[in-house]
């Protein structure tokens, strides 16, 4: 079974295919229409890149002459060099947030797993109550507490320091927990208690068991931890305002000024979402040609 | 052995603890100001001074946009939570598989997700333009009418909710994770009974996703309900207060009015409405999600 | 299962070696130094070869400029041996080169957070018109430029003042300035004037006006709040229409007579409901028409007095003659903002109420564009209409109650609003009229563009508009007035009434003492 599994197609559906003998011409019908609405979709998605990166690549004079052409002449990469050499440091401001971003990163899925799994495998008095609270947290609009969290962080000096950003995410973030906790209900407790028949402390069981069953979701979370800390802008804004510690998308809106410079801002945007892109790019594997390691597998 | 307390409870606060510590360090602490400040007249320069209930009393009785606000939020909320949901969905699915070029259509599928949402209300901004924008000089080469989404009171919350589907890339990864963590055996085994790929879908699939869809169901209702910024720098609530949304209403209370209190108020009632709705949501799940429960 | 379990056990351990290495990295790099001093260009120690690179930005002559700069490097030094009788405080010297006896204080030490937003394109001109040449006057002074864009501004400010560290020198205008005094979270600046010879007579009336509450000065104009609404005129258009381009028009009328011919031209004549962040093109024009908001102690609402209504149903009138709805004859964009030049670059519409910042914005987003520029039109039907135009904000720079270094903030503030260099040079280079009278007398200024009369002539006809810490309040009951006639849900005078009463009401509560 493992190895018919390996390298087909639909990892899910290949053996079922085998099975039910699906015919040639239904598979390449199924093909199309995938392809096609697949296509459009992505085809809408990039619709308003094309003109982002058009306007990245136009000369500030030609940026709004109507009718709007779609291939810019000349095409100058200058944007790019006022985005990213001007008189902010964009690079300075893209390292200060790679380094918030691992360290978020791993804050939170160290944190995150081990608190779903609390929530998850545990029976104790008052667990939905408090999953229930974890829950509320999400329910107050961020402006209204971000006065006190201020004042909070001003009182023990963490302004202008990566720490209000950083902290945090090693005591869990609610959406992260939310989501892990909805994963590990479904780990079967077959294996759980085998382990634990095993002999394996309750930190074991969670090593071995529930995080490399987790794989697809560690990867969402580190995903989404790293997209949210690139783009988190009212934190950065507000506990961040020292120039050198200023993050990618603080120098971002500086773009935007009291008159915006549309054609900089777009070369800033795209500059400032290659790394997530790439990542995604690479990183997409896991969810699909899936590492699950199913203990139930053969 | 009597244990006064069992070696669950123990292990399981324990693994809460880091959130439990965290709530109280961060959070919390914000949050009680919020409910403090509800109940105070508070221009955030000088100290707050206790009103007791007027706040609530002249949010309920004698302020027609709060109510305007919450009937522009209910809009929202509930045309594109099932529009946003079911994108994602079947995107996932139709997704979740290795043919050539998955990667790439993927990827830029994904990719609005990944822009900061303040630069793509900018880009929208641009591109909505009435005279000069790309949307409407291609409608115009194709003979559609130049049309103003943005000072539009009909369709500048439809405009928005079209826009806020750009991200749906964020659920449809979180459905895709889930799509993997389905044992294949299942598919096999319902296959083998003769299962036609709908019913190997409404037997298999959706059932085994039910603990994502409840997460993305929660997670959007909460977003939802506090939609901020695409109307924030798109229009500033107009046309007409057509796109007045709650958290907009509480933010020009706090930072533009400087009322505090007000705004606290008002946060502490959004705060209520979803604190129901989710906790209905929630207790009733257990009828529909399909968990190895202990 | 042998094999996937010897498996995991290795690619696990990859897994947390690279994450530790990863953490480690970034923790170590985390604690380095958080003084990683950006690659800033060297600090000009040669004063005289910096200053050719500063005006690149502007468009006119840079010679004079290298040799007028040189000199304050110079002219401090020995000036500062001989300091000028001073009373109390650091000692002060006078530098001429400065324009109007400036009186500095050379030795004040400390640091300047000077929140602002002039971002962009501007941060340029802020190191080169301003913070170049204070750091040479001023050796003991380190000035941070926190810039950041303009919206989250007063956001961000009032989370930092409500926190109790805020920034030193903060950039406000308007509602925020008012509301700020009246919390006496910003300084009044008026001894501080006194001390240092400054005189209000150096600002234009209306400049210094709209920065004050209740009678003192509470932050100093850096750019004009005038000169926000001329009317420009796209020539090209024009002729297409069959209109004289050096014809403009003069008055609502003529602006009547213009739609039709516009229209057969396949275009639109003016989208006149855009005027700016915090004033309804209703205020403009009841201004134009004799009229006024508000009296000047803001205890009356005034807008629905004949002028008022007037000038509404002309607008109304203006807009259907056109296309019917609003929505049909709407340029674009937010509502509550000028016309920006993108938006008027697809050269549809004819006319564009606009601010003194056009010339440059214009020059450097679209320009391909030809335009004029006038003043705004009268009502020739009205003999007490004439050129009025209401400001009620501009930028000013003021000084945090709460914060440390209050000298130095002073010292920064003095320099860029009333010195030759700062005052003068940094709108300049915009080719933006100065709050500083003596500023727009430059050859300069008067040869980057062919209007500057009509911006002097917009300067003079500034009416300055009192405003009340509530303002924001007033100033969306505006906008849902405008709303309500615009999009025609009520008939004008009936909007103007109710909205008055609901205004009237917020007053009354204010000066009564209640919130």
């Amino acid at each position: 079974m493992s190895v018919a599994s390996a390298h087909e197609e639909t990892p899910g559906r290949s053996s079922a295919a085998m099975v039910t003998g699906r015919s040639q011409a239904g598979r390449i019908a199924e093909r199309t229409v995938v392809y096609g609405l697949l296509g459009l979709v992505a085809f809408i998605m990039l619709f308003p890149f094309t003109w982002v990166l058009s306007l990245a690549l136009k000369t500030p004079p030609q940026a709004f002459i109507y009718p709007p052409a779609l291939i810019p002449d000349p095409i100058s990469f200058e944007n790019f060099g006022k985005a990213l050499f001007g008189p902010l440091p964009f690079l300075l401001f893209f390292q200060n947030t790679l380094i918030i971003a691992i360290l978020v990163i791993v804050g939170d899925l160290l944190s995150c797993s081990l608190i779903a799994y609390g929530f998850a495998r545990f029976r104790f008095p008052g667990r939905d109550i408090l999953f229930l609270i974890l829950l509320s947290t999400l329910m107050v609009p961020f402006i209204v507490r971000l006065v006190p969290l201020f004042v909070m962080f001003q009182s023990v000096g963490w302004i202008n320091t990566f720490l209000p950003l950083v902290v945090p995410a090693f005591f869990g973030t609610p959406l992260f927990i939310f989501l892990m906790r909805q994963f590990f209900l479904t780990v079967p407790l077959e294996l759980i208690d085998a382990a634990r028949i095993d002999g394996a402390n309750e930190l074991q069981v969670w090593w071995r068991i529930m995080v490399p069953l987790s794989k697809p979701v560690m990867a969402a979370v580190a995903i989404f931890a790293f997209q949210a800390t690139w783009n988190d802008f009212l934190a950065p804004l507000v506990f961040l305002q020292r120039r050198e510690v200023r993050t990618i998308i603080l120098g971002l809106y500086s773009f935007l000024g009291i008159n915006p410079d549309y054609p900089t801002l777009m070369a800033a945007t795209i500059a400032s979402i290659i790394p997530i892109v790439v990542i995604f790019f690479l990183f997409q594997n896991f969810f699909v040609k899936g590492i699950t390691v199913s203990g139930l597998k053969g | 052995m009597a244990r006064l307390v069992s070696r669950e409870t123990v292990w399981g606060y324990g693994f809460i603890a880091p959130w439990i510590v965290g709530l109280l360090l961060f959070t919390a602490g914000p949050i009680v100001a919020v409910f403090y400040w509800s109940f105070t007249d508070y221009p955030i320069l000088s100290a707050p001074t206790w009103v007791g209930l007027k706040n609530y009393e002249k949010i309920l009785t004698g302020d027609p946009l709060f109510w305007r606000s919450i009937q522009n939020t209910a809009y929202y909320v509930l045309l594109r939570v099932p529009l946003h949901l079911l994108l994602a969905f079947v995107l996932a699915l139709l997704i979740n598989r290795s043919i050539r070029g998955i990667s790439f259509l993927r990827t830029a599928i994904y990719l609005p997700s990944v822009v900061p949402i303040v630069a793509l209300a900018v880009i929208w901004r641009l591109l909505l333009d009435p005279r000069g924008g790309y949307l409407n000089y291609y409608g115009s080469l194709i003979g559609l009418p130049a049309t103003n989404f943005l000072t539009s009171e009909a369709l500048i919350k439809p405009a928005i909710i079209g826009i806020s589907l750009f991200q749906v890339g964020v659920a449809m990864v979180i459905f895709m994770a889930g799509l993997q963590a389905i044992p294949e055996q299942l598919y096999e085994a319902a296959a083998i009974d003769g299962a036609s790929a709908w019913q190997r879908l409404v037997n298999v699939t959706v059932p085994m996703l039910t603990p994502v869809i409840l997460y993305n169901l929660i997670v959007d209702i909460i977003n939802s309900f506090q939609v901020f910024a695409y109307a924030f720098i798109l229009t500033g609530g107009a046309p007409a207060n057509a796109a007045l949304f709650y958290v907009l209403y509480i933010y020009k209370h706090a930072f533009e009015f400087f009322q505090m209190g007000y705004a606290s108020a008002l946060s502490v009632i959004l705060f209520l409405v979803i604190l129901v709705f989710t906790a209905i949501l929630m207790s009733f799940s257990d009828r529909w999600v399909q968990y190895d429960r202990i | 299962m042998d094999e996937t379990q010897r498996s995991i056990p290795r690619s696990r351990r990859d897994v947390l070696r690279t994450g530790l290495l990863l953490s480690v990295t970034a923790l170590a790099a985390a604690c380095a130094p958080s003084t990683p001093a950006p690659a800033k260009p060297a600090e000009p120690a040669k004063p005289a070869e910096s200053k050719p690179a500063a005006p690149a930005a502007a468009a006119p002559a840079t010679a004079p400029k290298p040799a007028e700069a040189a000199k304050p490097a110079e002219a401090a030094k020995p000036a500062a041996a001989a300091p000028a009788a001073k009373t109390g405080g650091p000692t002060g010297t006078v530098i001429k080169e400065l324009g109007r006896d400036y009186l500095a204080y050379p030795d004040v030490k400390g640091t300047i957070q000077f929140s602002n937003c002039w971002a962009a394109s501007r941060v340029q001109l802020v190191e080169d018109t301003w913070i170049k040449p204070f750091q040479q006057i001023y050796p003991g002074i380190k000035v941070e430029n926190d810039v950041g864009n303009c919206p989250p501004l007063l956001e961000k400010q009032t989370t930092q003042v409500a926190a109790g560290a805020p920034p030193n020198v903060m950039m406000i205008r308007g509602g925020g300035l008012a509301f700020f005094a009246d919390q006496k979270k910003i300084d009044a600046l008026d001894d501080l004037m006194a001390r240092d010879k400054i005189e209000k007579s150096w600002y234009y009336e209306t400049e210094l006006k709209t920065r004050m509450h209740q009678g003192k000065v509470y932050g100093l104009p850096n750019v004009t709040g005038g000169a926000n609404f001329m009317l420009f005129y796209n020539t090209k258009l024009m002729e297409k229409a069959g209109l004289d381009p050096n014809k403009p028009p003069k008055t609502w009328q003529d602006v009547d007579a213009m739609v039709e011919p516009v229209k057969k031209a396949g275009l639109l004549t003016w989208d006149p409901f855009k005027a700016n962040a915090s004033q309804t093109a209703h205020e403009i024009f009841t201004y134009q028409n004799g009229g006024r908001y508000w009296d000047d102690e803001v205890k009356k609402i005034l807008w629905n007095e004949p002028a008022g209504v007037e000038a509404g149903e002309w607008l109304l009138q203006l807009v259907k003659a056109q296309g019917d709805k609003y929505e049909n004859v709407n340029i674009g964009g937010v509502r509550k903002d000028t016309i920006q030049p993108q938006e008027w670059a697809a050269e549809k519409y004819v006319l564009n109420m606009n601010g003194s910042w056009t010339f440059f914005l214009m020059k450097t987003t679209a320009p391909h564009v030809q335009y004029g520029a006038t003043t705004m039109p009268t009502n020739a039907k009205n003999p007490a209409s004439k050129l009025a135009t209401p400001a009620d904000v501009g930028w000013a720079f003021s000084i945090a109650t709460d914060a440390k270094d209050k000298e130095a903030a002073w010292e920064w503030i003095k320099f860029t609003t009333t010195s030759k260099m700062g005052a003068c040079k940094f709108v300049e280079a915009q080719n933006r009229p100065s709050p500083v009278i003596d500023c727009n007398d430059s050859p300069e200024l008067k040869g980057g563009t062919p209007y500057w009369g009509v911006v002097e002539a917009d300067l003079k006809a500034n009416v300055a508009v009192p405003v009340l810490p509530i303002h924001p309040k007033i100033a969306d009951l505006m906008y849902e007035m405008e709303d309500a006639f615009l999009y025609e849900r009520m008939p004008v005078k009936e909007a103007l009434d109710k909205y008055a009463a609901d205004a009237q009401k917020l007053l009354d509560d204010h000066h009564a003492g209640k919130r």
